[in-house]
């Protein structure tokens, strides 16, 4: 049984089979030989997105009505006597993600119109789009495991396509790596998804938690099953020691893919730890909460180290995520109330902040012509807004008040306080000045100082036919104009959001805060 | 009552008599309209049945074979099981034979290849309908002569030359001696339970006294399926086979004969040898595992595309023994679930290689870079395929294998083997992985800028399988409802 409310009108299915059709119907136009162009699927993909959004938004409003959780209920098959159900959930635990999800694929797929359209393909780009919101999406609302699975490894698919095709030359190469390491990671899934349906004879995510044997007597199995599972989300999160394939990945991807890779698809791993992991094995975490500590702990260093050495703003973003997903699992391993409010909330007041940061990068990479910092510098000048909205997205970052990620990072390290983990904590805050040391330094590298000579002399080469970059096409310093409205725009729209969180948090907070409670109650926690 | 059943059997063998006995040299239209006319009877005739397992969950029609040996009663039984495995393999024979019209145009005896592919499948429907195990038998040595034929006379190389020769002798005797084996373990049953009806058995557990004899039989026919289907150590016949056979046949032997004995393996399990499984999982189950990472592993070595995808069934079959051991209800419905999967999915990977041989020359995979610009619904189907065999969801192939692990885990005596049997599927979607890379990553070659895509008959057939791939993948209740009905009737040993 399903916890919550029935809903009678199927806002959720719609919501969640809206972009598939959509993309198939993009296919079947490209099969009979109507292309519909750049902008003809660019706006059909939009608008189906946008309506998707909406009826999601309704969803929140139903969620917020009753008070908890409405579910959908649907028969999809069965084995033997087992009912395999296709019902769909939302809660205040999946919903904010579910809306970030589907709000950003809506923006990127406006952004892609203007970003992609020196590239080819463009039908084939929305179909793969479409599909890799749809796997991001069905994770979050899922309630059965196979359910779950089946969108959780079906959008690799999609984003190996969209980042092999539209990618960057070393793309072709890195999504192999990419593929590999997820298949490997969703596998340990399927192992876990597998025993735990022989231990309950059930498939069902709210089912299985009650049907578990009592943990005190199956100690090594149910710390074995968790760590399988576990090991599936930890891949996906890129959380240290499995994180390798992501600022790889992520780095040579079409900026309005990275826009999802880094801010949403990422934070699918960290939902499934919480749904899964903790709702089903809470005393299992709460043994290992120290070891979940020192590993967020290491990813937060690694990746802010990293990126202090990047040359690639893309690639400094792409360590930054890890750097994040840190935090997120930080906040999450402490077991308190305080610090798993403050790891939920970061999963949203990332996926914000790195949103805005990488349509910025896409913004330079289509105005200026390069992502490479050395090359850039003055460009403030030339690109005013681009300037302020990546300083916005860079001091969020940072965790700088009063932008959305300062309450979500004061949250995370309180909780660590909180769970005694004072070391653990005390190092952590180091790092924070460390992520504002390299956001701070490449924001005054690309926008402030001397107007650049590195471009003018790219754009030289670039004519002479001595250089072709891998994105975009070099200009001239003075040539620099601001980007287009069509990408400014959602910008615009996504650092608004990030300063209206900074002020006002508890919009979101007063949301988080009762599933928080009770995952902490679970674990054992304060 | 209505002999519909006899019929799914009688028209094509008539047919298929007709065409070798009158019309050897007749041109393909006439050969291919009447397999066309006699397969789509035999399929109509099959799904006349559905009714009847849907509701009352078989069908049995009942004739003598000897007069007064009620033990070789010639019965036609279609259950929940049959059901879908028989009215696929029809039609994809159908759709074979649509495929061959083209790919086969320019070879002689027209109505002899047609006549013993209709053979091939009389045998292969015989032996999924048979009710008792020495009909079972019987349609199962049918099988044989006809396939036998058709490797060593119309081989992908166009002439009678040695290599031929010997992989058809290779593939006659490897198979021809497994079925001795089976015979004996039939047999043995036979001597110990004093029945061959399959029904009747599946009812009995065999008491301690004979419990060492019918050991004996399970291993002797055991060795008869593995064969069958390629598992270690008895695959050495199949690669050779699959690439010396012509590319539809080499599609009917992967799709429809091996599953004789995967079909073989799933009746078996619930036959009276459950309680003998059960106690021998463990091994059943290594021996599966060895499979499963020995073919994928070669699959990755492999340059040649029709070995590659030997290779590959011979990992397939490995999933399909996994979950006949577990003993399970939902590891056999799994297994069930995959002999139907992987036929529809083997199919479109094979036709599509015809499809490639056919349009570029070659069957190199390196050949294949950057195809999928010039021939992009044969590539589009081939990576719904190999995605779908890699257990990708949202297509058929990852449900059967979800169902196959849950059984395994289910097993206690085999979680052992489980976990390495997941992963072991990170293997399959490498090479695979390796093939989609190179079809639609890799840089097109300046050889293929004339390439065209495949023909209708070529294309029309991989996407009508293609488009079943993702129907089952979307609702996999078309399949398992009827397996549910299947596996309702189980009394499983052990468990």
């Amino acid at each position: 049984m399903l916890p919550g409310t029935q809903v009678q009108f199927p806002y959720m299915l719609l919501a969640l089979l809206l972009p598939p059709c959509a993309a198939v119907f993009i296919l079947l136009t490209l099969a009979t030989g109507k292309k519909l162009g750049l902008k003809g699927a660019g706006i059909f993909s939009s608008v189906v997105l946008g309506i998707s959004s909406l009826l999601l938004v309704r969803v929140l409003f139903l969620v917020i009505e009753t008070g908890g959780a409405v579910y959908e209920h649907y028969y999809w098959f069965s084995i033997g006597n087992i009912m395999v159900e296709f019902s769909l959930l939302s809660d205040f635990l999946n919903l904010p993600l579910s809306l970030a999800i589907i709000l950003l694929s809506t923006v990127s797929s406006v952004y892609s119109i203007e970003y992609i359209s020196h590239k080819h393909d463009f039908e084939l780009y929305y179909f793969n789009l479409l599909l890799f919101a749809t796997g991001m999406l069905g994770v979050t609302l899922a309630t059965n495991l196979i359910q779950f699975y089946v969108f959780f490894e079906g959008m690799n698919i999609p984003a190996y396509f969209l980042v092999s095709g539209w990618g960057t030359k070393k793309a072709k190469t890195i999504a192999m790596k990419y593929i590999l390491y997820v298949v490997l990671g969703a596998l340990c899934l399927l192992a876990g998804i597998s025993w735990c349906y022989s231990l309950t004879n059930s498939f069902g995510i709210y089912d299985i938690p009650a049907k578990l044997p009592i943990y005190d007597q199956n100690v090594n199995l149910i710390r074995t099953i968790a760590l399988t599972i576990s090991i599936g989300f930890g891949v996906k999160m890129g959380m240290f020691p499995v994180h390798s394939w992501l600022p790889d990945f992520h780095g040579e991807a079409p900026v309005p893919i990275h826009a999802l890779l880094s801010a949403v698809m990422i934070k699918t791993g960290a939902y499934g730890l919480v749904r899964i992991t903790y709702f089903f094995f809470p005393q299992a975490v709460f043994d290992a909460s120290f070891i979940l500590a020192v590993l967020a702990l290491i990813t937060m260093w690694w990746g802010a180290g990293m990126a202090l050495v990047q040359v690639d703003f893309k690639r400094v973003l792409a360590y930054s995520s890890v750097n994040q997903v840190g935090y997120i699992l930080l906040g999450l391993s402490t077991g308190t109330t305080v610090g798993i409010t403050g790891g939920l909330f970061h999963m949203l007041t990332h996926g914000l902040a790195k949103g805005v940061l990488l349509y910025c990068a896409g913004s330079l990479v289509y105005s200026a012509g390069t992502k490479y910092i050395p090359k850039l510098g003055g460009v403030a000048r030339k690109m005013p807004i681009t300037a302020t909205v990546a300083l916005i997205g860079a001091l969020a970052i940072a965790g700088t008040p009063p932008l959305a990620t300062f309450p979500s990072e004061f949250l995370i390290f309180a909780g660590t306080f909180q769970a005694g983990f004072m070391i653990i904590a005390i190092l952590g805050v180091c790092s924070t000045a460390l992520t504002a040391g390299y956001y701070l330094w490449t924001m005054k590298r690309m926008f402030f100082g001397p107007d650049s000579k590195e471009l003018d002399t790219m754009y030289d080469r670039y004519i002479k036919g001595i250089e072709i970059p891998d994105e975009g096409i070099p200009r001239k310093f003075e040539d620099i104009n601001e980007s287009p409205t069509l990408m400014i725009v959602p910008m615009l729209i996504i650092a608004i959001s990030v300063i209206v969180l900074g002020i006002f948090p508890s919009i979101v907070l007063q949301m988080i805060y009762p599933v928080a409670e009770t995952l902490s109650n679970l674990i054992g926690g304060v | 009552m209505f002999p519909n059943l006899l019929l799914v059997l009688l028209i094509p063998a008539l047919s298929s008599f007709i065409l070798l006995l009158t019309l050897r040299n007749c041109p393909t239209f006439v050969a291919a309209t009447i397999s066309i006319a006699a397969l789509v009877v035999s399929l109509f005739m099959l799904t006349l049945g559905v009714s009847d397992v849907l509701i009352n969950g078989s069908l049995q029609e009942t004739y003598r074979w000897i007069p007064n040996l009620a033990a070789t009663e010639f019965g036609l039984y279609l259950d929940g099981l049959s059901f879908p495995i028989t009215t696929i393999s029809a039609f994809i024979t159908l759709l074979l034979v649509i495929y061959s019209t083209k790919y086969m145009a320019a070879r002689d005896n027209q109505g002899g290849y047609y006549g013993n592919l209709i053979l091939l499948y009389v045998g292969t429907q015989g032996v999924f309908l048979a009710t008792n195990l020495f009909q079972f038998y019987l349609f199962w040595e049918l099988t044989l002569i006809p396939a036998y034929f058709l490797v060593l006379f119309w081989s992908e190389t166009k002439e009678l030359n040695v290599n031929v020769r010997n992989a058809a002798l290779k593939f006659f005797l490897f198979t021809h001696i497994a079925s001795l084996f089976l015979l004996i373990g039939i047999i043995l049953v036979f001597t110990t339970t004093g029945t061959l009806n399959m029904l009747t058995l599946q009812t009995l557990h065999p008491s301690s006294s004979i419990l060492d004899v019918v050991r004996i039989a399970m291993i002797c026919m055991m060795i008869g399926f593995f064969v069958k289907i390629g598992i270690v150590p008895g695959h050495n016949w199949l690669p050779d086979t699959y690439v010396h056979a012509p590319l539809p046949i080499t599609a009917m032997i992967s799709a429809i004969m091996a599953k004789i004995g995967a079909y073989g393996i799933v009746r078996l399990t619930v036959l009276t040898f459950s309680d003998v499984i059960f106690s021998q999982s463990l091994i059943i189950a290594v021996i599966a595992l060895i499979s499963m990472i020995y073919g994928a592993i070669m699959a990755l070595a492999q340059e040649d595309v029709k070995r590659f995808l030997a290779y590959s069934s011979i990992s397939q079959s490995g999933y399909i023994v996994l979950g006949a051991a577990s003993v399970s209800v939902i590891g056999l419905t799994g297994a069930a679930f995959h002999i139907v999967n992987h036929a529809i999915i083997k199919t479109v990977l094979f036709l599509c290689a015809g499809s490639y041989i056919q349009q570029i020359g070659s069957d190199k995979l390196n050949s294949y870079r950057g195809i999928v610009k010039k021939m992009p619904v044969t590539s589009g189907s081939i990576l719904i395929a190999s995605l779908s065999l890699s257990g990708i969801p949202p297509f058929n192939g990852f449900y059967s294998e979800v169902l196959i692990f849950a059984g395994a885990f289910t097993n206690l005596s085999i979680i052992v083997v489980a976990v390495p049997a997941v992963l072991s599927v990170a293997l399959t979607f490498a090479y695979f992985l390796w093939l989609i890379y190179r079809i639609f990553v890799s840089k097109a070659q300046e050889s293929v800028e004339n390439i065209q895509e495949a023909p209708l008959s070529f294309t029309v057939p991989i996407l009508l399988l293609t488009v079943l791939i993702l129907l089952i993948g979307i609702w996999p209740n078309s399949i398992l409802m009827f397996l549910n009905k299947w596996s309702e009737s189980l009394a499983l040993g052990g468990t």
